[in-house]
């Protein structure tokens, strides 16, 4: 579905991100997580199309990220979400049905904000919004189309405790579905028992990609062992 | 759905959705109300100004009015090509970057009804500058109204030509790599424009007729852009000719080129416009008051750390921070650009005055305008910035000493910049110390007032909305409020006396009684303001 190969991004004379390889297949929920500055954010927005990529390729069911085709089949959620100050959440929504060219969107949307107690504020203006209420409407705008494959960056940030478990639910119900999700968090027990597949960056490169039960075989199936020491644990400075 | 109809639907919505604002909110019509009145009152004037013919006209009207917009658009044209070689303009807000960049749309068609759209609102938002110059323009040359929209064009043409080229500039630069030759033949330019002037400067023996020689040469007005637009804006003035038109054409052609190359070769450029965008976006936060203006700083002088040692505890805190802000932005706590810029315009109206005998009136002109220009200007502050961020609420300590140490930087830096001005002038001029004095204290009380009255704002109207939709209204009150004790004493002592410096001690003396209340008041004005 994504297939990463040998990025590196550069803002002048910083590797942001140096020469990482790595391939999502359908129905994958990898989590990408680093240390702040490793380099996550700048892959997801390399891969989106808002950084422009120095060396390297990424191509999304064989299409170039940039393409028109690979966008029809991703959306994406900004670590801080920005939106049109001056449209309510419900034209947000329908901004985004016409641009995805989604169908009969209404009923879905509506669904979408009752989840996320949104459905009252569907008229209020987006600079009335909180910044978690913000949060909430990137969530519905990307799960709106219904694409293969969503990039989530720091998608739980912000949100209240409601709105992570019903996020969490979403990623749940992602998976059974079969869609291929990219989450990078710090939020680390957050997505703990729904990755199948973690990717540690650190310094612009990626130090681990291995499945959740090989990580933890390695460090001897203990169930005490937790995914934040075995972040802590591959990330410490030698 | 097409990009366009996709665009034009965002755009209605919002246009919709400002209304139904207003409707909610009615004292937002306060704000466009006002400037109606600023613009209704402008346009009287120019067609009370026209049917008046005892205007005293300067001989050298037209000519400064040329060489005034010649030098403006070489200033500016030459300014934005060169900015293009480092960053691209943005015709974008974050939201679309968020929204609109990630999604399966056209990047040329966003680009190219980004920029129609810009263009077309720019067209008539830029119209406020030439209004609000018109009065100057009508003291100093008789225009034909008839010829206006001509006058506007020209104007406008300059101004609507930036972002498109800007825009341009980089992608060219970035896409082929030529940023530094680009850069090298700006620099080229700007060379033979500096050596032309100062040819032109020493043959007519004098600075500002050569200047008015050189920015009015009959063949400035065949170079494009810069000299088109003249052409078209001085129709007005010198009156119109074949060439008034085929110059309006040729400047509508080239904006359309740039729009239409732009469209051609920008088919990658979302990260050119991220940085552009960003600070566009941090502007208007800016604006809201929730992020400080940025510092007119030196590139050369950033500097990661500041060994600022601290003097005091609690409120003091204030003042030492602020003095680590501009010890890492300028070239040094109290002094910076502006202290060399305040002593070069000291120099330089110094040098005029005595040249032209004009005694110590340049003196009192010069002071007098910047009294105004800060008391106007000087919103945005430390005080009004601290004012947004939960610390001074916070720290403990009097709140006199809040105000005071938040806001004396900026003060010491003041009198620094006033006293350079004052200095240069007096030493050229000369004037007697004694008139320094008064003339610095002059200009800082004024400083000093509008510094120590802003943190009212925030309990006279509390609310964000109010305090953003009734500023300028606020802003009238304070210089009623303020502004007028002083102007009254002062025209009384110099109406009694005919003494233009005894005028300004009273008005320097009230200025400072009003700033003692409003400090002795500032326990029980802080005790009312919240933190928002």
């Amino acid at each position: 579905m994504l297939k990463v190969n040998r990025l590196t991004k550069k803002y002048k004379n910083v590797v942001a991100v140096d020469d990482i390889s790595f391939t999502l297949n359908q129905g994958d929920i990898a989590g990408l997580l680093g240390p702040n500055g490793a380099g996550k954010s700048t892959t997801i927005k390399t891969i989106v199309g808002l950084l422009r990529k120095n060396a390297g390729a990424v191509t999304i069911s064989g299409c170039p990220s940039i393409s028109r085709e690979a966008k029809k089949k991703f959306t994406y959620v900004p670590e801080v979400p920005e939106l049109y100050d001056m449209l309510t959440v419900w034209e947000h929504l329908q901004f985004i049905a016409y641009a995805y060219e989604v169908s009969d969107f209404e009923e879905k949307a509506e669904r979408l904000l009752e989840r996320y107690e949104m459905w009252e504020q569907k008229d209020k203006l987006a600079k009335e919004l909180s910044k978690g209420m913000k949060q909430k409407v990137s969530i519905c705008c990307s799960l709106l189309p219904d694409p293969d494959l969503f990039l989530f960056d720091e998608p739980m940030i912000g949100l209240d405790p409601k709105s992570i478990r019903e996020t969490k639910l979403i990623f749940k119900e992602l998976s059974e579905k079969k869609k291929t999700v990219l989450i990078s968090t710090h939020l680390l027990d957050s997505i703990e028992n729904l990755c199948q597949r973690v990717l540690v960056m650190k310094k612009g490169k990626i130090i681990i990609d291995m499945a959740m039960e090989e990580m933890k075989s390695k460090l001897g199936n203990n169930e005490l062992v937790s995914l934040e020491d075995l972040f802590l644990e591959v990330t410490k400075d030698e | 759905m097409n990009e366009f109809k996709l665009l034009l639907k965002r755009d209605g919505w919002i246009i919709v959705n400002h209304f139904r604002e207003i409707k909610q909110n009615p004292k937002r019509l306060v704000v466009y109300f006002l400037y109606l009145i600023w613009i209704g009152s402008l346009v009287f004037n120019v067609v009370l100004g026209n049917r008046n013919p005892g205007k005293i006209h300067l001989q050298l009207g037209p000519q400064i009015m040329g060489a005034g917009f010649a030098g403006f658009g070489i200033a500016l044209i030459f300014y934005y090509l060169y900015h293009g070689t480092k960053e691209s303009s943005t015709f974008f807000t974050m939201g679309d970057v968020h929204l609109l960049f990630p999604a399966p749309v056209s990047p040329k068609r966003v680009l190219l009804y980004s920029m129609l759209k810009q263009t077309l609102l720019y067209f008539f938002l830029y119209g406020f500058v030439i209004l609000a110059f018109m009065p100057l323009m009508m003291q100093l040359a008789k225009i034909n109204l008839l010829y206006f929209p001509l006058m506007y064009c020209g104007f406008i043409g300059l101004l609507l030509v930036i972002g498109p080229l800007n825009f341009l500039v980089f992608v060219l630069g970035s896409k082929y790599g030529i940023q530094l030759r680009i850069q090298q033949g700006i620099q080229a330019l700007t060379v033979i424009i500096f050596i032309y002037l100062a040819a032109m400067i020493i043959s007519a023996g004098d600075l500002v007729q050569g200047l008015l020689l050189g920015l009015n040469a009959p063949f400035l007005e065949y170079l494009p852009v810069i000299g088109w637009c003249k052409a078209v804006f001085m129709t007005a003035i010198t009156g119109y000719s074949t060439y008034s038109a085929i110059a309006l054409a040729l400047q509508l052609l080239f904006i359309i080129c740039c729009i239409v190359l732009s469209y051609r070769v920008a088919d990658d450029y979302y990260e050119d416009i991220l940085t552009a965008t960003e600070k566009r976006s941090l502007r208007k936060r800016r604006k809201e008051g929730s992020e400080k203006s940025r510092q007119f700083s030196l590139p050369f002088s950033k500097r990661q750390h500041a060994g600022v040692r601290s003097i005091g505890s609690g409120p003091w805190v204030f003042f030492w921070r602020s003095r680590v802000e501009y010890s890492k932005n300028d070239l040094h706590p109290f002094l910076g650009l502006w202290t060399l810029l305040y002593l070069l315009a000291g120099i330089a109206v110094g040098f005029y005055g005595s040249k032209y005998a004009a005694g110590l009136t340049p003196l009192y002109i010069a002071n007098g305008a910047i009294a105004y220009i800060i008391f106007i200007f000087s919103a945005t502050n430390a005080a009004q910035h601290e004012l947004t961020k939960p610390y001074i609420y916070l720290i403990p300590g009097s709140s006199l000493l809040k105000i005071i140490s938040s806001n004396l930087t900026d003060v010491v830096r003041m009198s620094f910049n006033i006293l350079a001005l004052n200095i240069s002038l007096g030493i050229l001029l000369p004037a007697p110390l004694h008139v320094i004095i008064v003339m610095v204290v002059f200009v800082i009380s004024f400083y000093i007032l509008n510094l120590s009255s802003n943190f009212l704002t925030r309990v006279l109207f509390p609310n964000a909305v109010d305090q953003k939709v009734l500023y300028p209204l606020f802003l009238m009150l304070q210089i009623l409020l303020l502004l007028v004790p002083g102007i009254i004493t002062g025209g009384i002592l110099a109406f009694i006396y005919r003494d233009i410096l005894l005028s300004c001690l009273g008005i320097s003396i009230v200025n400072i009684i009003i700033i003692g209340i409003l400090l002795l008041l500032s326990n029980a004005v802080f005790a009312r303001l919240e933190w928002k």
